[in-house]
């Protein structure tokens, strides 16, 4: 396998919980889109047909031109002026359906592009920002199969559930929509399977970026982190169940994840150290 | 050391962390385990790295280099041994990178992966070809050890430092001195001179006086107009002159790229010359000067003067600034007679001239002084053609300045030319019959 394909291969692991929850809600979604998602889904692919100045500040530009749109919309709509030049209502887009249809197919170009990442870390970046939107489409059909309703219905409604959930959290110490949703088994093991992957792309990406394949270090050191973060987490994990609807979770998180990412800079060592030099009598 | 995509991958993951926690409010208490995961393995690898295997490496691998020769000719092949020993009873996986000057052409691996089992010892060996004269440090050796992830690394150091001393390479002068100039200036030969006395080429006759030997008495001559005159022969006497070669050895000496250094082809240059002075029975001596270095060989009609040059340059490096006046008082301190100057200049160097005070300068016209081009030693490949043409402006006014000190150095009567790398040589030996034909610095 090409270093390339590799590379292309480890994105795509990693990307791999947007991509799947991105698919999986797509049938339920896609009624409720405006054809705004022309424009969403071609983005990403007329960025290949583009010179490479403008590849370089591609969605500046792409977000610079959306901003000035809703501006001149806005100016349109509150002093009711009448477009001149095109027989053709500017303000159609200002409208919560296509605010709908941004937020639901905006993971499209984070899988795109996070497949097309040369670094991990942009990779990886995409593939939270991805699922932020993704994974909360899932909570909202589900939702909308609880509650009998509309997607869309549902999307708002959850929204509103979500901001009490966390103000609840964080002033009561509980979380009330744990108690009244359960997720599908089905997503919750295809979700889980999809992270598992994903971490094992970020570790062979990582690996693979480090160095040329002549010069990489081999996997065998590797073996003692995995077997050591692999049961503090899962320790950890099963601490966390019995905190779960308490404040405290998030607390002893914090505190314990934090602790050890400050333990493990302050072992950084920054200095040149010297070595035993060999001697021919040795 | 800590990557910085350490850093980015961390935001990134507590960011995922803190998302799972909404993903935990939507239900899905699974993904904080993974978040949690990815953080503690990365954080477990850190630590890994920064403790027991940087412990590993510190205490039980020894380093070593073997050179074999450390007196070298430009051009010659040096093979050069690293040796690695693991005292662990582990296999270690580490980089080394062996530090060596952009003066020599290196082949084989200097630097690269090295797996090495517990109480193993490993040789590398590669080999580096000088292609400058001077003095030269290799090393030190460094070590680097990164983690599988790539995330962060240890940096280690073994301070073996060796010295490699490079002379000048009998190649490049031979080169030089079969080329054209060398057959007209060695082959006609120029053993005359101007001084009528004892010597063993037939200069002309004179009329005889009473004190003159009967045996120098030219017979064939007399009669000749019939009043039974006598003639005496006389012979031209052979006389050496001194020539010396200033050469500026100042960091503006240092000016070229690569292998191609303007004090290493001045060297080239100088020995070329000194080896035709020599052939032509003339005594050759050398100055290297600059705020840093003052060598002075007296000028010798054997080839140990030559010798010595080229072993003395091989333990330099310039450095410094060269300012003539002071060159020239060092010159005229260290040799006895009044030779003649050949000097060779950085075109950085020339700026200086004009603190010369002039006036008090002896023998202004036995110094000739040459000034090369610096635009000989520019590299203006793969460059972009607006940095080009700025680096064209630049060099032009650099010309402009190079001239005009040139012209303010003739004005006192000095010989000083600005020529380009090819016509030094010739200029120079050029000069020097002409300095041999008047009978300077005999």
């Amino acid at each position: 396998m090409s270093r390339n394909f590799q590379e292309y291969v480890a994105n795509f692991l990693i990307l791999l919980p947007t991509t799947v929850s991105f698919f999986y809600v797509l049938p339920q979604v896609f009624p409720y889109w405006n054809s705004i998602w022309y424009l969403i889904i071609a983005l990403p692919l007329l960025k290949f047909f583009m010179p490479s100045s403008i590849k370089e500040n591609y969605y500046k530009i792409v977000i610079s031109l959306i901003m000035l749109y809703i501006l001149i919309s806005l100016a349109l709509k509150y002093f009711n002026l009448q477009n001149p030049i095109f027989n053709f209502n500017v303000t159609y887009f200002l409208s919560t359906e296509t605010e709908f249809t941004i937020y639901s197919s905006i993971s499209f170009i984070f899988i795109i592009e996070g497949i097309r990442a040369k670094k991990t870390k942009s990779a990886v970046s995409l593939n939270i920002a991805g699922t932020i939107t993704s994974v909360y489409s899932l909570l909202v059909s589900t939702v909308a199969a609880i509650s009998d309703t509309t997607f869309l219905t549902a999307f708002y409604y959850s929204g509103i559930l979500i901001i009490y959930n966390i103000y609840l959290l964080f002033t009561q110490g509980y979380e009330f929509l744990t108690l009244i949703i359960k997720p599908q088994l089905t997503v919750t093991i295809i979700l889980g399977f999809t992270f598992l992957l994903s971490i094992f792309g970020t570790f062979w990406s990582l690996h693979m970026s480090s160095e040329k394949k002549e010069k990489r270090v081999s996997f065998e050191d590797l073996s003692y982190p995995i077997i050591y973060g692999s049961i503090g987490a899962f320790i950890f994990s099963l601490l966390l169940y019995y905190l779960t609807i308490t404040f405290y979770s998030f607390l002893v998180t914090v505190v314990v994840i934090m602790g050890i990412i400050i333990y493990a800079l302050r072992k950084d060592k920054k200095e040149k150290y010297d070595v035993t030099i060999w001697k021919e009598d040795e | 050391m800590i990557n910085k995509k350490t850093y980015v991958l961390y935001s990134a993951f507590i960011f995922g962390l803190l998302e799972s926690f909404f993903y935990d409010l939507y239900g899905y208490y699974e993904l904080s385990f993974f978040f949690i995961a990815v953080i503690l393995i990365m954080s477990f690898d850190i630590i890994y790295q920064n403790s027991g295997k940087f412990k590993k490496i510190r205490h039980s691998i020894a380093v070593g280099r073997k050179i074999l020769k450390k007196e070298v000719k430009k051009g010659d092949k040096i093979e050069i041994q690293l040796v690695f020993k693991n005292n662990s009873g582990t296999t270690l996986e580490l980089k080394y990178f062996d530090n060596v000057s952009d003066a020599f052409l290196v082949s084989g691996p200097i630097s690269g992966l090295l797996k090495i089992r517990g109480g193993e010892v490993k040789t590398i060996t590669y080999s580096i070809e000088p292609q400058i004269i001077g003095t030269y440090e290799i090393g030190p050796l460094e070590i680097i050890s990164y983690d599988s992830l790539g995330l962060t690394y240890n940096e280690f150091e073994a301070k073996i430092i060796d010295k490699i001393n490079v002379g000048p390479s009998e190649k490049d002068v031979h080169s030089q001195r079969s080329e054209r100039t060398s057959n007209i200036l060695y082959t006609s030969g120029y053993h005359f001179s101007r001084k009528a006395g004892q010597g063993y080429d037939f200069y002309g006759i004179r009329a005889y006086d009473n004190s003159d030997d009967v045996r120098v008495i030219a017979w064939g001559r007399y009669n000749i107009s019939g009043t039974d005159d006598l003639y005496t022969k006389l012979w031209e006497e052979q006389r050496q002159i001194d020539v010396v070669f200033v050469i500026d050895y100042s960091s503006g000496s240092n000016l070229g790229y690569s292998y191609s250094r303007l004090f290493d082809f001045y060297i080239t240059v100088v020995l070329n010359c000194a080896y035709l002075v020599l052939k032509n029975q003339d005594r050759v001596g050398f100055i290297v000067y600059s705020s840093e270095t003052k060598i002075a060989i007296k000028p010798s009609s054997r080839k140990d003067s030559i010798t010595d040059l080229e072993k003395q340059v091989s333990r330099i490096r310039p450095s410094g600034t060269f300012d003539l006046k002071e060159c020239m008082d060092f010159a005229y301190r260290e040799m006895n007679r009044k030779p003649v100057f050949f000097v060779f200049q950085s075109p950085y160097s020339t700026k200086m001239a004009k603190k010369w005070d002039l006036i008090n300068t002896r023998n202004r016209e036995n110094i000739f002084i040459y000034t090369v081009n610096p635009g000989d030693f520019y590299n203006l490949d793969n460059i972009e053609y607006q940095v080009r043409l700025y680096g064209q402006t630049v060099t032009n006014k650099e010309m402009k300045e190079l001239r005009a000190n040139i012209k303010f150095l003739r004005s006192f009567g000095i010989k000083s030319v600005l020529s380009n790398k090819e016509r030094v040589f010739i200029n120079a030996m050029v000069d020097y019959s002409v300095a041999r034909n008047q009978g300077r610095g005999a």
